[in-house]
């Protein structure tokens, strides 16, 4: 996995947390916004989950299902469920490094 | 509130606005939220590569190459034109107000086009762009030697273009007229800039730059620089 495919510019993050919440099922627009401001801690703008949505899809990262009345859920694809783990792997390794090098530099 | 929606392109509209619109339904957007909206809106329209790829509109990179090859042959044409003016004015009359609009056509020419590839150039093209547009500003203004320099930037502008944004013959033509342009230069050093008329050999390179437009317009842009899935790389 490369990292340059989560290579999205402003979108990076963003597109980020819309996978993670898109980890446990498929979630229409405003349930990802509800469930990434609660993950985040910060709120999400329509543009910007929309933007993220786009290049997420357009990437072959999530797929929109049937719409039912004006909200169409989207759901990881195989591609973007790998994509999800691979980054969840890497910043967790990355999060033990830097907690073992704090422990080291407080100790 | 579709007021702001209706700042997004067409094709997004065509794909999202529906869906768009229930979510501002649902959550009555704040004026955060409203900024955001125009932000994204501006995020869309820059993105040259629309939401669907399949409706990707390809007519503004088109239509910017086809005006880029004009403004390149308009740029020849009324050099030589300013160049037999200026003789008898060389300083205020007709001649100088030719030679200054076809720099300035120059620079459109080169932005037109910068701006019709940059997103699929990674950078560098944009900049080799950027440098012709100065270069020609500078002839335009007076300083007739930063046409070479200009000429510089083009050829780096050309060779970004070629191949990633263009069909490969067009391309293999488009290296061809470059030699063209190189060519017209040193014959026009050779007669002592006495004989002007020897740009016209470099005319070509204005007519492949219609050409690369015409196939834009006819094939679209080839998939694998459009599709960022397949080349995974993002504009």
């Amino acid at each position: 996995m490369k990292d340059e495919e989560l290579d999205l510019g402003r979108f990076a993050e963003p597109s980020l947390y819309i996978l993670v919440s898109l980890s446990e099922g498929p979630k229409h627009g405003y349930a990802i916004m509800t469930d990434v401001e609660a993950i985040s801690g910060a709120p999400m703008g329509p543009g910007t989950l929309y933007g993220a949505l786009a290049r997420l899809e357009r990437r072959g990262l999530i797929e929109p299902l049937e719409a039912v009345d004006r909200r169409r859920p989207y759901r990881l694809t195989g591609l973007g469920e790998a994509t999800v783990r691979a980054q969840m792997e890497r910043l967790s390794a990355l999060s033990k490094t830097g907690l073992h090098r704090l422990r080291e530099t407080s100790s | 509130m579709s007021a702001l929606v209706r700042l997004y392109p067409r094709s997004w509209r065509a794909r999202y606005e529906d869906e768009f619109l229930g979510l501002l339904e649902a959550r009555p957007p704040t004026m955060r939220d409203r900024v955001d909206i125009v932000r994204g809106a501006i995020d869309a329209r820059r993105d040259q590569r629309s939401p669907n790829r399949w409706e990707r509109p390809v007519w503004a990179a088109a239509v910017s190459a086809i005006a880029a090859g004009g403004l390149w042959i308009a740029w020849l044409v009324l050099s030589v034109q300013a160049f037999k003016v200026a003789e008898a004015d060389p300083i205020f009359g007709f001649g100088r107000l030719l030679a200054t609009l076809a720099g300035l056509a120059a620079v459109a020419s080169h932005l037109s086009l910068g701006f019709a590839s940059v997103g699929r150039m990674r950078g560098w093209g944009g900049y080799a762009a950027a440098i012709a547009a100065v270069g020609f500003f500078i002839t335009a203004i007076g300083g007739g030697a930063a046409a070479l320099f200009a000429l510089l930037g083009s050829i780096g502008l050309a060779t970004a273009v070629a191949g990633r944004t263009v069909p490969s013959i067009v391309a293999v033509l488009w290296v061809v007229t470059v030699v063209g342009v190189f060519n017209a230069f040193a014959a026009l050093v050779r007669t002592q800039w006495t004989d002007p008329s020897v740009m016209y050999q470099a005319i070509p390179f204005g007519i492949v730059w219609v050409l690369v437009g015409l196939t834009i317009g006819l094939l679209g842009m080839p998939s694998a620089v459009a599709d960022g899935a397949s080349t995974g790389s993002e504009g």
